[in-house]
């Protein structure tokens, strides 16, 4: 048989109980100050408007200004939806549109409106901007096809991709 | 225990060496599944977009789409809407929510605000709120919007929430009968009712339609009974008006209000002034979308201001 | 050995909760195949964390040493030539990349001392009848 020391099955499951609620009360607590994103209709109202498309889930990392950086470049493409654009908006500490489709040869520029200074840096070193201060912007030309992953070396949450056929 | 034979399987190993490793391998397996479990619901439970964290407002605001409109000045109302949409939902981050500041139809017809909401909830953003516009309650007063987007509304079509420590109120001014835009005594009520037992540090956004400022009441470009709404809130540090139906980009500060008028996503109108009516302007090929577009704000907690960007539709 | 055991345990866990943490957190849920394989990974560290709280089996040190290796083969899969499409950069996220090196590396060190004490030629205590460790 298999010996348990310090005996008993019942201290077992108590420690499994004990561990189990620690890690879920530690875990959720990001998860439970979520409760101020939600919209509390005033007193004696119920909600209005109605819901959105937020079952899809956007495989992109949303903005998290202020947080320690989480980089990550754009995840595949399935999940984000491409756009054939070529100018992309850096706004709310977000690139945008974040996936970007183009043809080989393309010029994309990119342009601040954010309040704050950003960067558009290439994650493997194929292109990189200065520091993009309000209003500033930058251009690049996607010679060679490619998918193309970057980031803000500021805040290295803010990810993009082009997508250059 | 006596002595038996130790029958020894392929791998050397006893049949009670099996059983018991295969316990083990089984608990292992239950306790996994147990655990993806556990979660999987507690990450269900705060799907609340990652802007939660931050306690950063960001909204979107739409206006004016005029489903079913049919004129040089915009020949797909509906493309446009729908590139407006996208255009929302491409942003690289999701809003908290979005607001269209309404004349969402043209017609009042059900089949142009089926539309409309089948469209919009392609929307990305969880929650998806309206304002009527006149033309959304032609003849009416509005029953066919209430409908469609009046759901837990209050009286014409009013309501009001909270999100992230700012308040919202969303009126309707585009009912009555009158040259101008007009809330009512009952909306007045409601209001001063509302926001009773807000603390003037609280920041406060209104959404209408018309504009809640004289902006050029030749035009029907105001709203008769603002003055009164508007005193109501001269104890706040931050207000903000965000309206449509003039069709294009307006600021103007009063105060401690700041008034924005919204592009709309389905053709332009002229400048106060510079034409005889407000009729749709119908402009040279390729210039129609650069008059179109959305409108984001955010809000940074603690800060007074609103931080507006308004961009063009691509 | 039993120090060996619940080590090898605390560091599994550890693994598991930065794991499921930074899944819970929403950032890697919503990454195609890694999303998931974070769940899988954290829920499977964690139970296996807990079992050997209760004892060694052979299947558990094995369950251990996989859940360890499989994380950090990812991680350094992710920082070279990428898992599914997705890569990563040096120890982002801080401090959840370092600290679950240290917990994998350190569960696999555990796991190799344990391995070598088991096979170690028993110190004078003799089995007792029914009495089998693991």
């Amino acid at each position: 048989m298999i010996h348990f020391p310090r005996g008993g099955r019942r201290w077992r499951l108590a420690v499994l109980a004990a561990a189990g609620a620690m890690l879920l009360a530690a875990c959720a607590g990001p998860a439970g100050t979520s409760a101020s994103a939600t919209i509390s209709p005033a007193s004696g109202q119920k909600l209005a408007g109605f819901s959105g498309n937020t079952g899809t889930p956007s495989a992109l990392p949303t903005a998290r200004p202020g947080m320690s950086g989480m980089p990550m470049s754009a995840a595949p493409s399935a999940a984000a939806r491409p756009v054939s654009a070529d100018a992309v908006t850096i706004l709310n500490f977000a690139f945008g549109p974040q996936v970007i489709t183009v043809k080989a040869g393309t010029t994309v520029h990119w342009t601040n409106r954010d309040t704050e200074a950003h960067t558009v840096t290439s994650n493997t070193g194929a292109f990189g901007s200065p520091v993009l201060q309000p209003g500033a912007s930058y251009s690049f030309t996607f010679a060679k096809p490619g998918t193309y992953h970057y980031h803000c070396s500021i805040h290295p949450f803010m990810t993009g991709m082009v997508m250059v056929s | 225990m006596t002595d038996r034979q130790i029958v020894r399987g392929e791998h050397g190993m006893t049949r009670r060496q099996l059983i018991r490793h295969s316990a083990w391998f089984g608990a292992a397996v239950a306790l996994t599944v147990t655990g993806g479990e556990v979660i999987s619901h507690v990450a269900g439970d705060g799907t609340a977009s990652a802007s939660a964290d931050t306690g950063q407002l960001r909204f979107v605001q739409v206006s004016d789409s005029h489903l079913g409109f049919k004129g040089t000045a915009n020949t797909d109302v509906t493309a446009t809407f729908a590139t407006a949409i996208n255009q929302v939902n491409s942003l690289g981050y999701e809003p908290d929510f979005v607001m269209h500041t309404g004349d969402i139809t043209h017609l009042s017809a059900a089949a142009e605000f089926g539309q409309a909401r089948e469209m919009m909830s392609d929307l990305r953003p969880p929650r998806v709120f309206t304002v009527p516009g006149e033309h959304d309650a032609i003849n009416d007063g509005g029953r066919a919007y209430r409908k469609f987007f009046g759901a837990q509304t209050l009286g014409e079509g009013w309501y009001s929430f909270d999100i992230k420590g700012v308040h919202v109120i969303s009126l309707v001014n585009t009912t009555s009968v009158d040259a101008l835009g007009h809330l009512g005594p009952d909306q007045l009520d409601f209001v001063r009712h509302d926001i009773a037992g807000l603390s003037s540090e609280t920041p406060v956004i209104l959404f209408s339609h018309i504009p809640l400022f004289a902006m050029y009441p030749k035009w029907g470009w105001s709203t008769d009974d603002a003055v009164k709404l508007l005193a109501m809130f001269r104890r706040f540090g931050s207000v903000t008006c965000l309206n449509g139906h003039v069709h294009q980009l307006f600021k103007k500060t009063e105060g401690n209000v700041t008034f924005h008028s919204a592009a709309p996503t389905c053709y332009p109108l002229p400048a106060p002034g510079q034409a005889p009516a407000p009729l749709p302007v119908t402009l040279p090929a390729g210039r129609l979308t650069a008059a179109l577009g959305v409108r984001t704000v955010s809000y940074q907690t603690g800060s007074k201001t609103l931080a507006l960007a308004d961009e063009q539709l691509t | 050995m039993t120090a060996a055991r619940l080590l090898t345990a605390a560091a599994t866990a550890g693994t598991g909760y930065v794991h499921a943490c930074l899944y819970i957190d929403g950032d890697y849920r919503v990454i195609p195949t890694i999303g998931p394989a974070f769940l899988l990974l954290s829920s499977g560290a964690i139970a296996l964390a807990a079992l050997l709280l209760a004892g060694g089996s052979p299947v558990l040190r094995l369950g251990a040493a996989g859940v360890a290796a499989g994380a950090l083969g990812g991680f350094i899969l992710s920082r070279t030539i990428g898992v599914a499409g997705f890569t990563e950069r040096g120890l982002q996220p801080a401090p959840q990349a370092l600290i679950s090196l240290i917990t994998e590396i350190g569960a696999l060190a555990l796991l190799a001392v344990w391995e070598v004490m088991l096979r170690r030629p028993q110190a004078a205590v003799p089995a007792a009848p029914g009495r089998l460790s693991g």
